[in-house]
């Protein structure tokens, strides 16, 4: 057993209301440079959708990820022999135009225009090129647009569906989204480690966040294309590749990353997991059935003596295990079972986990006799002609389930490599969660039917009154349990700091080679 | 006591007059050979130029100094026996001289005058060709070989087309059949004469040595015997073609090679369908 600590995050996706204060947060702080302009290292895209890049999930296009192939896995579009034949053309890059064209306006026409018949405009300019463009798409383009032929019809998570289940899925009636929030996975066995030829990027080894070194950084972009989630950029201006650094600095300060802390939502939970790293190879390596459970394997649980023994052992500091016991993920995660990674297919083994949402689940359209409503109203108001009732009372619980606004396939599609059941599985205890609380606040269920969910979820109410309290009403600690860095700790397994002793302070910096 | 610097002064000019006038005099035999020799005799046949025995028979000193002093403007002033000239020696104009002085070309013209009689065969002794090796000439024009007094390898601004040596400069004229253009004595003589203002220039500080004369003449009479042209293996345009087969090959290699890359933008199609402002 070789036991390392991992800093991994939950997203509650029912939480999210689609605001992009995360996006803006982080942009405000990492990405509002030149060369960066185009790049969101945190992103939020409505489902179903393209996403950004578009259809960034589809890997017959990117070629991202790793493949299983012979009972091994390799790079789909990178790696060594495919990464040195390529390497001078790199055939599966996206464009810019991908991404989209980054753009601001000519505001100071607004002031300076001398006085004319016409209000003056400020006209959209590139903020690659600085002449005036047609703006063509931005980050979130297809934002809340869910029924749209060029975007949520092009959705590559309908992959196993017929075409009567899709249409389904864009009737009016039916219609509906939700908000897929994405950062950097930072991943357990990322491929755009795998993929560099420079060997600038890196997995820290204290907390596992996944780094790009800019002095070694040599553009050749294998990152961007093996980054099956698309989270590594290329700037052009400083000509290397950038990507989400889980904001550590704000971290070894013990401060939540800019994205997290912003949330309005707060869906977004941070802390450490304890892993097993000897685990890594043969789990990325399983069947596409079995690559959930056996993450999950992976994940130790904080509180055995035997892990506690092996992570001291591996000089995981004391902080740290009491962060890992006291961590919000390992509850979602390995605890309730309620959060899920996503596109766990794409065999990176992501520590990013999404609860799925229920939202879509809990209504349903169905027919109902107006007509005693209708002869209430006044004799000019306009009567509707059509009878449905957005229906979402909580009779026929699991009957709901399977008459669900979107289709099971869909959900399973983006968080469970396709496997339906493991989603109803989530989605029984989310709704238990909500069943058992309206008992309790509400009081209109009888015991007995609660019992019954209960039961079916496969929980207790007590563990349901927990789930309840984190998701709802967690104060700052509980959402971020962000544990001492001891950066000098790991610092010190590198290098001796007696050599550098006296050195910091006042001195000369160097400038970077290349760019800036 | 006054007369003595005035008998100093005009002493003097009289030398220097005097001087001058020996000069002039003796330049008529000197100048045709610096200038004019290496493409011209008196009396001996003709090399790349005629042969100027006898040539103010025909041509007066007026024309002479002009023919001279710019042969290329006396040709495109459509002048019709300058063009029969230039059309009967290859279409190779006699460099222009501007350097020489009116009383120069006299000279040279009266020393013609006098040398078509047979007087001037002490003037210009027949030089004999030293012996030349072929090897020798190879290296020299190459420039595996310096040259003793450090001029430019040859092919520094000729090429010569010939199995196993890398190609010349394209500056000057490629110099396969020179020999057959100019027969052997004519190049020894254009090699040691230097009758064009570029080599001129180039050879000004660093004469070549009559021995490296016979060697080059050697070799280019070597090339001209031997030269692709003549034996049939001339490449010049398979390699061109052999080229562009090249990059048509290598293209349609990496083409099949990266066929299934991504061609475009993924959003191409969306693109395609926006409304474009003016």
């Amino acid at each position: 057993m070789d036991v390392r600590s991992q800093i991994a995050m939950v997203f509650h996706l029912d939480k999210c209301i689609g605001c992009h204060t995360c996006s803006i947060a982080c942009k405000n702080i990492w990405t509002d440079r030149k060369g960066a302009e185009y790049m969101w290292w945190n992103n939020v895209e409505t489902k179903p959708g393209t996403g950004y890049p578009t259809k960034w999930e589809d890997q017959e296009i990117y070629k991202g990820g790793w493949e299983k192939r012979n009972d091994k896995i390799q790079l789909m579009g990178a790696g060594k022999r495919r990464g040195l034949t390529n390497i001078f053309y790199n055939p599966n890059l996206p464009v810019i135009d991908d991404y989209y064209e980054p753009f601001t306006y000519k505001y100071l026409d607004l002031i300076e225009s001398p006085e004319t018949d016409d209000q003056p405009t400020a006209r959209p300019v590139s903020l690659i090129t600085g002449q005036p463009i047609d703006i063509k798409m931005g980050p979130n383009w297809d934002d809340d647009l869910s029924g749209s032929p060029d975007y949520a019809r092009n959705d590559p998570n309908f992959k196993g569906m017929t075409a009567e289940e899709q249409e389904v899925m864009f009737q009016l009636e039916k219609m509906a989204f939700f908000y897929l929030p994405r950062i950097c996975n930072h991943c357990l066995n990322p491929a755009c480690v795998a993929s560099c030829p420079s060997g600038a990027i890196y997995k820290r080894g204290e907390d596992g966040v996944v780094l790009i070194n800019q002095e070694v950084c040599r553009a050749w972009r294998m990152c961007v294309t093996a980054c099956p989630y698309k989270k590594s950029y290329y700037n052009w201006h400083t000509g290397k590749s950038e990507k989400c650094i889980l904001c550590y600095p704000r971290m070894e300060a013990g401060l939540a990353p800019a994205c997290m802390h912003s949330c309005v939502g707060r869906i977004r939970y941070l802390g450490v997991l304890l892993y097993d790293a000897s685990k890594i190879e043969a789990t990325a390596s399983v069947d596409e059935k079995d690559l959930i459970n056996s993450q999950m394997d992976m994940l130790l649980d904080p509180f055995d003596e035997n892990v506690i023994r092996e992570a001291k052992k591996n000089g995981v500091a004391d902080s740290t295990i009491h962060a890992a016991q006291n961590s919000p993920i390992y509850k979602f995660v390995k605890e309730w079972k309620l959060a899920l990674p996503l596109h766990p297919e794409f065999r990176t083994l992501p520590m990013l986990f999404y609860v799925p949402p229920l939202l879509p689940v809990m209504a349903t359209v169905k027919k109902t006799d107006n007509t005693e409503q209708q002869d209430k109203m006044h004799p000019i108001a306009k009567k509707w002609e059509d009878n449905w009732l957005y229906d979402t009372s909580t009779e026929e619980l699991w009957g709901t389930l399977d008459q669900i606004r979107f289709p099971l396939k869909y959900i399973a599609n983006l968080f469970s490599a396709g496997d339906e059941e493991l989603i109803k599985e989530k989605w029984k205890k989310l709704m238990a969660v909500r069943i058992h609380r309206r008992k309790v606040t509400v009081g209109d269920i009888s015991d007995e039917k609660v019992a019954t969910t209960l039961r079916d979820a496969g929980m207790t109410a007590e563990e349901a009154d927990a789930i309840y309290a984190l998701t709802s009403l967690p104060k700052f600690e509980e959402r971020f349990v962000i544990p001492a860095a001891h950066r000098e700790q790991a610092i010190e397994m590198m290098d001796f700091t007696g050599d550098t002793k006296g050195d910091a302070g006042f001195g000369i910096k160097t400038k970077p080679v290349r760019g800036i | 006591m006054k007369i003595v610097p005035h008998l100093i002064f005009v002493t003097i000019t009289l030398f220097v007059i005097s001087a001058k006038k020996l000069h002039a005099q003796k330049a008529g035999n000197e100048i045709f050979k610096e200038t004019c020799s290496a493409c011209h005799t008196v009396g001996k046949g003709k090399l790349i130029g005629p042969d100027l025995a006898n040539v103010h028979n025909h041509l007066t000193l007026d024309y002479f100094t002009k023919f001279v002093k710019s042969s290329q403007s006396v040709i495109k002033s459509g002048d019709k026996y300058a063009d029969s000239i230039f059309n009967a020696y290859g279409k190779m104009a006699m460099p222009d001289h501007p350097q020489l002085s009116e009383e120069q070309i006299k000279s040279i013209y009266d020393y013609l005058k006098e040398a078509s009689g047979g007087g001037a065969e002490e003037a210009i002794p027949e030089e004999e060709l030293l012996p030349g090796d072929i090897e020798r000439g190879r290296a020299l024009f190459v420039g595996n070989l310096r040259f003793t007094n450090s001029g430019a390898s040859c092919n520094s601004c000729h090429n010569v087309n010939i199995a196993g040596l890398i190609t010349g400069g394209a500056l000057a004229k490629d110099l396969t059949q020179s020999v057959t253009r100019l027969t052997e004595t004519g190049v020894a003589g254009v090699i040691k004469g230097l009758p064009y203002p570029q080599m001129k220039e180039t050879y000004a500080m660093h004469p070549i040595t009559p021995q490296e004369v016979a060697d080059l003449t050697t070799f280019l009479v070597y090339v001209d015997e031997k030269s692709a042209i003549k034996t049939g293996n001339y490449t010049g345009n398979y390699m061109l073609l052999g080229g562009g087969g090249g990059i048509v090959f290598l293209l349609s290699l990496y083409s099949f090679f990266w066929f299934k890359r991504k061609r475009q933008a993924v959003n191409k199609s969306v693109f395609s369908r926006q409304i474009k402002s003016a």
